[in-house]
């Protein structure tokens, strides 16, 4: 399985440009356990209006992949807490990480630095980490981090 | 009067206020937001400075449900029990929403706006000469 990276989760270019086109039927969200509430019923609504399944998870409690799953961490630190959990991926896309400041990665990723150090974890680890906005474009990799 | 803001991707905001303007003339009592560059903390936050304005109820425009714009407004709206949130915004809801804020009371209003926007998509056919 891929897991996608986009500090927004579940919006417009995550549900049109890549849930749609590849068929999701089941969003996973990484997410901390203690997640904000509202903002779970509130992906809870979208997923319903996308006719998807959504699943909130911990990394410590995500739920085992299936065909049509659309994995979806919202930073790296997530990224690498379910890499640390087990849960192996084939590699990160990252599709959106909009920090205020830091380091300009390519469009619509600005990683700070507690993000530059979970990638750099990631791929010490052997994760491949590209960037891409949307799935039929060409990954390209990250910048040296 | 109800105030209102609009909260769309992009530049839409403010365009539907320069619209707006050279259709109905000067806008007042209408801000916006973008979601431009801002993460979902930064544009939660940037949609809740905006909805101080409309503390004693006004409404807020959305483009579309699903959209981030939309879904950092419906976060914010629980503890905001004086402001109502439409999605689909369009140039027609605004207009009625500009003609009637001053005479109407909130719930009318607002199910005038709603009706505007599903009447404002047809498909037109060419007159007949």
């Amino acid at each position: 399985m891929d897991l996608h990276l986009d500090d927004r989760l579940l919006h417009g270019r995550i549900l049109h440009g890549w849930g749609r086109r590849l068929g999701a039927r089941r969003y996973v969200l990484v997410i901390p356990a203690a997640g904000d509430p509202a903002r779970r019923a509130v992906y809870a609504a979208v997923a319903r209006e996308a006719g998807a399944e959504l699943v909130l998870a911990a990394a410590d409690a995500a739920p085992a992949p299936r065909a049509g799953d659309f994995w979806l961490a919202d930073g790296p630190a997530a990224a690498l807490a379910l890499w640390r959990a087990g849960r192996r991926y084939r590699r990160l896309i990252l599709i959106g990480l909009r920090r205020s400041a830091g380091r300009r990665l390519g469009p619509d990723i600005t990683a700070d630095e507690a993000d530059l150090d979970a990638l750099r974890a990631l791929q010490a680890a052997g994760v491949g980490c590209e960037r891409r906005r949307f799935p039929d474009e060409a990954g390209e990799p990250l910048p040296p981090l | 009067m109800i105030p209102a803001v609009i909260v769309c991707h992009g530049a839409l905001g403010e365009a539907y206020l320069e619209a707006l303007a050279g259709i109905y003339g000067e806008v007042t009592d209408v801000a916006t937001v973008t979601n431009e560059d801002l993460g979902a903390e930064e544009l939660e936050s940037a949609v809740a400075a905006s909805l101080e304005r409309l503390a004693g109820g006004g409404i807020v425009f959305t483009d579309y449900f699903g959209g981030s714009c939309a879904n950092a407004c419906l976060t914010l709206l629980p503890a905001r029990p004086a402001v109502r949130l439409i999605s689909g915004v369009n140039l027609p809801v605004l207009l009625y929403y500009l003609a009637h804020r001053h005479e109407l009371g909130m719930d009318e209003l607002v199910r005038g706006i709603v009706n505007r926007g599903h009447n404002s998509i047809r498909e037109l056919s060419p007159p007949v000469l």
